[in-house]
């Protein structure tokens, strides 16, 4: 079997479509993995391991109806088994975090996300991303990177939509946090300067 | 928000795999796909008909192609334009009972007729068309296929194509008589070159068919030559009773001449020299008639100018002038052979006529030459001479003249000398009055320059010659039989020639006329 020529492999049906959803959604998903795992290698490593994944699925007799969100499964666990591998006890200390309070009801409001977003400066906000801690910035890259809703995000990370609310606007204000921090600091560093 | 949500996917947007990290990846998960492949039963839903298809199952009734939607565009687009442009093309080739024939005649040809704005044009295209009907008929006949049936369908074409010229030219009438006078000698020429070409088909096949009686089915053009000449015929008749202005005819002529000589420019390089010779004179002998027409013209004109005003008015009021002309001109004919001294306010409108005359003649010539240069057909079966015979220039009239003078001057002695020798015949005394009272006036004609006075003298005095000689001849070999007999024998000899030389004189003036 494995004497076949690579033609014969991919003229088929499934690989036809699993090689459609590799030139479609690698991209997104390395942009994903790298945000996550600030490796460019691992990242790229974690992308082919949930292709390969999937492949094996698909292996197994399992139909896909769409592979984009079951990608994004599939990475999101290996990510999270990624974090495991390095450092797990930040991870607990993150899982301690997260659950404590279902979130005000500020916090739970999409308005009150966005009103917050508004006053945030996109590039700046990007830049500090990597500061953040991974649960809040899970949320943010889904859902300002891969622009899916607080519902896909919620079936993606098994929480309730509630839950990623709050996620959400607690990421966005230690974002902010984090930007006014930084702005002081350079502040601070032209002021000593003088 | 928005400007938030948008300013972080697009700095977001520069995080992306390099192109060989890509192809790289790529190719690692294609190899991990081939050194896992999917299960046997797994394998492709989509694939195993294609498979069948290739297979070429024996019960297979249909066979799926795929052609690309731009294929088809493309396709249809060219079928488009050969609908279009391709078939009229190949069309053009078709003759009767051909599948593309009525492409031709129904839609080519319509298309072209509608094309044409001036009756005039419309006229000229309806002429075409019936020649190209002809020319149909005839390669058909060539080749031995034309039936009874197509040739009374071209017949009847060539027939509807006539009506049809003649409407147009009705309607040019309401507007123009003189540009549709023009068009009907135009229109007469033209069909008279077909019957010709007709005619000339039929001697051939006559020349070939003679040895072999075979049937002469499918080759004969009889009926249809017999249509065409009797359409000639009545277009003749309707060019005779139009007249046309003196001033239109010539604008008409030049304008053909112009045409013509265009033609045969171009014709040069493709004609025999022969032919080269041929069209070039005649084309002179159009020119000349043109020429003198006007120097004629030119000349009373002034004159009249001068003398009397009236006078000019008088001939320029057209038509109703013109209708007393032709009665006129018939006076004249009558009285210039007695030589009386015409009135000259009869003469001008008489000489109008016969300019106009001169005129048609050399339109009709010109269309004549016009038709031979374009046809090739028309080349193939006709020779120039058949169409527009030689006009002679004056020197070559007067010499013809004077050759004629010469012969009919031998005969004259000859008889002189009989008449000397013996006893004659009373007839042969007469004639030789009568043919002293022709010299008389032959040599008056010839000294006065009328060259086509000389040559009617000269005609009769040759023919009257001849007969008194013969006369006197026969007469002497009754008289006087042993002794004279072989001189006489060896003058007849000599006489028979002379006959035949001078027989083809006479018809070349005869032709002249």
């Amino acid at each position: 079997m494995s004497g076949q020529g690579k033609n014969d492999n991919i003229k088929g049906d499934h690989e036809e479509r699993f090689l459609k959803a590799f030139e479609e959604y690698s991209d997104a998903l390395f942009r994903h993995a790298f945000l996550r795992v600030s490796d460019r290698e691992r990242a790229i490593d974690i992308v082919h391991d949930t292709f390969t994944k999937v492949w094996t699925y698909v292996r197994n007799g399992h139909e896909v109806d769409q592979f984009r969100p079951f990608l994004y499964k599939v990475l999101n666990n290996l990510i999270i088994d990624e974090y495991r591998k390095r450092k797990e006890a930040s991870l607990d200390a993150i899982m301690e975090v997260d659950g404590i309070d279902e979130g005000t009801f500020d916090e739970l409001s999409e308005n009150t996300v966005e009103s917050l977003a508004a006053t945030l400066d996109g590039k700046k906000a990007f830049e500090l991303l990597q500061e953040l801690p991974d649960t809040y910035r899970e949320i943010i890259v889904l859902r300002f990177v891969d622009e899916l809703g607080p519902k896909e995000i919620a079936s993606l990370t098994e929480e309730t939509e509630n839950v990623i609310s709050v996620r959400l606007h607690r990421g966005l204000k230690l974002l902010r946090k984090a930007v006014e921090e930084k702005e002081k600091e350079t502040q601070k560093k032209r002021t000593t300067k003088k | 928000m928005k400007r938030f949500s948008e300013q972080f996917k697009k700095k977001s947007e520069s995080i992306r795999l390099r192109a060989t990290e890509r192809a790289d990846l790529r190719d690692r998960l294609v190899s991990y796909m081939e050194y896992h492949p999917l299960p046997q039963n797994l394998r492709t839903p989509k694939a195993t008909p294609k498979k069948r298809v290739s297979a070429g199952l024996a019960s297979e009734p249909f066979r799926a192609i795929s052609i690309h939607m731009a294929y088809i565009r493309g396709f249809a687009g060219v079928f488009a334009i050969f609908l279009v442009v391709g078939i009229p093309f190949i069309a053009e080739q078709s003759v009767p009972g051909d599948v593309l024939y009525p492409v031709k005649t129904h839609i080519t040809e319509e298309v072209r007729a509608s094309l044409k704005l001036s009756p005039y044009a419309k006229v000229e295209w309806e002429t075409q068309r019936l020649e190209r009907r002809v020319a149909e008929a005839r390669l058909l006949a060539s080749e031995g296929k034309l039936t009874a049936e197509t040739e009374a369908k071209v017949a009847q074409a060539v027939k509807n194509h006539t009506s049809a010229a003649q409407q147009e030219i009705a309607q040019i009438r309401e507007n123009d008589a003189d540009e549709a006078a023009i068009a009907e000698i135009t229109f007469a020429s033209a069909l008279e070159v077909q019957s010709e070409v007709l005619e000339g088909h039929i001697a051939k096949i006559a020349m070939i068919a003679t040895d072999e009686t075979e049937s002469q089915e499918g080759t004969s053009v009889r009926a249809l030559a017999s249509v065409v000449s009797e359409v000639a015929e009545d277009a003749e008749d309707a060019q005779e009773a139009a007249t046309p202005s003196y001033e239109k005819l010539l604008g008409g002529i030049e304008a053909k001449t112009t045409y013509a000589y265009e033609l045969f420019e171009s014709v040069q390089s493709v004609a025999s020299p022969t032919e080269v010779a041929d069209i070039e004179r005649r084309l002179a002998d159009v020119e000349r008639k043109v020429a003198s027409v006007i120097t004629d013209n030119e000349t009373p004109m002034i004159e009249a100018v001068v003398a009397d005003i009236p006078e000019v008015i008088v001939e320029e009021t057209g038509t109703s002038s013109e209708e007393i002309a032709t009665s006129t001109s018939e006076v004249v004919a009558e009285e210039v052979p007695e030589e009386t001294p015409v009135v000259v306010s009869f003469e001008k409108p008489a000489e109008k006529i016969d300019r106009i005359a001169t005129l048609r003649t050399a339109l009709k010539d010109l269309q004549k030459l016009i038709s031979f240069m374009t046809q090739i057909d028309v080349r193939e079966t006709v020779t120039v001479e058949e169409l527009v015979p030689v006009t002679l220039t004056d020197e070559e009239r007067t010499t013809a003249v004077q050759k004629q003078y010469a012969q009919a001057n031998t005969y004259l002695d000859t008889i002189v000398a009989i008449t000397t020798k013996s006893n004659v015949d009373e007839k042969v005394t007469f004639a030789l009055a009568q043919l002293k009272d022709t010299q008389r006036l032959l040599d008056a004609a010839i000294e006065a320059g009328a060259v086509t006075d000389a040559e009617k003298y000269a005609a009769e005095f040759l023919a009257l010659a001849e007969d008194a000689h013969t006369h006197a001849v026969t007469f002497q070999v009754d008289d006087s039989v042993e002794t004279v007999l072989e001189e006489v024998a060896t003058t007849t000899e000599e006489i028979i020639e002379e006959l035949e030389d001078s027989g083809l004189e006479t018809e070349s003036t005869e032709e002249i006329r």
